[in-house]
């Protein structure tokens, strides 16, 4: 078996093709999020390249021959130092296992987990999303889905796994076989990514509807009767300076921005230019700002060729689009998660 | 494809796109930004364009403006770099505080100079709904007042329909692609129609807390209200959306491997293209907007509230009088007259049958149609009689539906 060492540990089988992680770390909090890196083409489906799928705080749990994937709720909290207070209300609101394990092999509290059927899944819900769009019925074939090698990788903080899946449809929509050379059988790829989440010295900043932020909201149940028991936090990065004492100070992390490297520069130089020339207009008053970086943000900015767009718009987007690469959540959507997932969320993949 | 209708810039021999390729390029840069704005945990704020563009994180249109030659220019078709409520916003978000900071106060007073300098937010909710009432917050539009730049808007429109022709394609393009080239401009009033809808029966109001000295929930004055309907009839005006024959002659239908896309006009007349068609999904989409259940609602409440403001009845009686203007309509304006006469009756029928709407709302449609049954043809006139015998269904045939035209879809827009 072939293995990779890093913030979980992947081994895998080419023989069998099948993926394995090692379980080092039980019962801590990291970040899990499904992407969609090889799309559709379609724009009406939003089945795009880059799409992400809900940003989740999960754990692992050992229970006798399982590994569970536990994702806590984070809506229905008490922020309490009684712990009985704690458990009454995390036992009030629904949590999510979701995903179960059996363990193959293991030493040292350590547990050897076969991801394979975990990683080539639907897990942006590709069939349900197109099913609503009345795009036909589709199903995930095994036998045309498999681990893909050349992004499934483990680093120090993240472990990033992706899988090739193949739909079978039947009566499938315009909006599919519009752009899909066999249209009954649709490959995409789906990714997932686990991160380490950022040390704690997040410092949230108070919501206020008049500011222009996304919401970020929990309830916490231990609030005190006279204080509103939802608590509201815009979602932003951590900031910090290197010279807290400075007006202006360097970030101690800057925010970087990956354009894509597919993003047309021998073709069309002009651009490239232009999307770097479009970038470089905030970064002044981010770094101006006496308030400065400390962020593990690497936000890949993605250029997507796009179907529809322009030919009769009234607002011309020219060839392609830029999509939003979010790494907190797509905006607009009622945000709630912690804010430690909030403050610092990255993708580092490959 | 909006700025080769705009300009009609292919003389002959000369192809140069340099012009649009400037302004695509000036758009993506914009959306670039509009997009890390995003990461940065921004929301829109569709207001912002009516403050002078002072925000990355509004839909901007393009600004078609007039050169000194009377000729439209697309120099400011897109503001470049942030604006002044971008550094509100994030001055809000990102300012640090040194310890001991009172960061609540602080913060506030982030918004309270905001405001005192006319800045706020107004975001998706509020912008995006059909039956919208804020005055300023809304997608792909321009200038500080939506009646003001609608008004502006008809005379960019005007200009480049009269140099609309053969010039908006290349030599040796199909002469059928004209047709995809007017829908922009055809249409390119359609956001600032839709802002200025959002006047009447317009309420001015933020996201006010208590306070803040803001100004809360004020009915928009009854004459600006009056004001933006004049304006947006004059938008459906036969003369207005009549396509002169010299350009009908240039329409073919699609030339073989070129078909129609769900961006085209969809027309009544089959392959040829359907004069009309243009017609009545521009009557249609301002007919819909301003008769919008929720909007018909809240003109019967506001009057009620104080008589000088806009009642229902007044409004479809302005739109009637336009739909009746031409005692014996004749020509191709003729057609276009009756076919809002249809459109009115649709709508009309469409929001006395709206379980939406309130019901003084839907009785006072109820009793329009049936004072509008007196003056118009048998046949229409048939189609009322049945409505008022069957209100479940609207006997009339579906208005033609203007074609797509934002550049993110509807439905996925608020992920973006």
């Amino acid at each position: 078996m072939q293995k990779q060492d890093g913030f979980f540990p992947i081994y895998h089988e080419a023989k069998t093709g099948k993926l394995f992680l090692l379980i080092d770390k039980f019962n801590t909090e990291f970040l899990y999020y499904e992407s969609l890196p090889a799309g559709l083409g379609s724009n009406d489906t939003g089945l795009d390249r880059g799409l992400l799928g809900q940003e989740k705080v999960v754990h692992f749990e050992r229970v006798g021959p399982k590994v569970l994937l536990v994702q806590e709720n984070l809506d229905y909290r008490a922020t309490s130092s009684d712990p009985a207070e704690r458990q009454s209300v995390a036992d009030s609101f629904a949590r999510s296992i979701i995903a179960g394990f059996t363990v193959e092999a293991e030493e040292e509290g350590k547990a050897l987990i076969d991801v394979t059927s975990f990683v080539v899944r639907d897990a942006m819900n590709v069939a349900g999303r197109l099913r609503q769009q009345n795009q036909g019925t589709f199903r995930l074939d095994p036998a045309r889905s498999a681990i893909y090698m050349p992004r499934t990788k483990a680093f120090p903080k993240n472990t990033e796994l992706e899988a090739t899946i193949t739909f079978a449809g039947e009566n499938v929509g315009n909006f599919v076989s519009s752009v899909t050379p066999t249209p009954d059988s649709m490959t995409l790829r789906v990714h997932h990514s686990f991160l380490e989440l950022p040390p704690p010295g997040f410092k949230p900043r108070a919501f206020d509807p008049r500011s222009g932020y996304n919401q970020l909201r929990y309830m916490d149940y231990a609030t005190p009767v006279e204080q509103p028991i939802n608590k509201r936090f815009i979602t932003r990065h951590r900031l910090e300076k290197k010279d807290p004492t400075a007006k202006v100070s360097e970030a101690v992390k800057p925010l970087i921005y990956y354009v894509d490297r597919g993003a047309p520069s021998r073709s069309a130089p002009p651009c490239l230019k232009a999307r770097a020339g479009g970038i470089r207009p905030l970064r002044p008053s981010a770094t101006r700002t006496p308030s400065a970086s400390r962020s593990c943000l690497k936000a890949p900015t993605r250029w997507m060729p796009a179907t529809t767009s322009s030919s009769g718009s009234t607002v011309p987007p020219a060839a392609g689009a830029m999509a939003p690469a979010s790494p907190t959540r797509a905006p607009a959507r009622s945000s709630r998660a912690t804010s430690r997932s909030a403050a610092c969320v990255s993708g580092k993949t490959s | 494809m909006i700025a080769e209708g705009m300009l009609a810039p292919y003389p002959g021999a000369d192809a140069s796109t340099k012009r649009m390729m400037d302004m695509s390029l000036a758009r993506i840069r914009q959306l670039s930004v509009h997009e890390i704005g995003h990461t940065l945990g921004l929301v829109h704020n569709f207001a912002a364009s009516a403050f002078g563009r002072t925000s990355v994180m509004d839909y901007p249109a393009p600004l078609f403006t007039f050169a000194a030659d009377g000729n439209i220019t697309l120099n400011e078709a897109y503001a470049v770099g942030i604006g002044e409520w971008d550094k509100v916003s994030i001055e809000y978000g990102y300012q640090h505080y040194p310890q001991g900071t009172d960061e609540a106060a602080a913060l506030r007073a982030v918004l309270d100079r905001a405001a005192k300098r006319g800045l706020y937010l107004i975001a998706d909710t509020d912008s995006r709904a059909a039956g919208g009432a804020h005055p300023l917050g809304h997608l792909w539009d321009n200038g500080a007042n939506a009646v003001d730049e609608l008004n502006r808007m008809m005379k960019v429109r005007a200009k480049a329909m009269s140099t609309f022709g053969d010039k908006v394609i290349t030599m040796w393009s199909p002469m059928s692609e004209i047709e995809n080239k007017l829908v922009p401009i055809y249409l390119s009033h359609r956001y600032q129609v839709e802002a200025a809808t959002k006047v009447v029966g317009g309420v001015d109001y933020r996201y006010a807390v208590r306070g803040d000295g803001q100004p809360v929930a004020n009915i928009v004055a009854p004459e600006e209200q009056r004001r933006a309907l004049r304006s947006l009839l004059d938008t459906i005006k036969p003369e207005v959306l009549n396509l002169p024959e010299s350009l009908l002659k240039l329409m073919p239908p699609p030339a073989l491997g070129y078909a129609r896309t769900r961006e085209s006009f969809r027309g009544r007349t089959g392959l040829t293209f359907d004069a009309l068609a243009p017609a009545e999904a521009a009557i249609n989409m301002t007919l819909g907007l301003i008769l919008h259940p929720e909007r018909a609602s809240r003109l019967v409440q506001q009057n009620s509230r104080d008589a000088k403001n806009p009642s229902l009845e007044e409004v479809i009686d302005s739109i009637s009088k336009l739909a009746f203007a031409a005692a014996t309509p004749t020509g191709m304006t003729g057609e276009i007259q009756s076919l809002t006469q249809v459109s009115l009756a649709y709508h009309l029928m469409a929001l006395a049958g709206d379980q939406r709407a309130a019901s003084r709302a839907r009785s006072i449609a109820f009793n329009k149609l049936e004072e509008m049954a007196i003056r118009v043809d048998p046949w229409l006139k048939s189609q009322i009689k049945r409505y008022a015998e069957d209100p479940k269904q609207i006997p009339l045939p579906r208005p033609v539906e203007p074609p797509p035209g934002m550049p993110i879809g509807d439905d996925e827009a608020p992920l973006w």
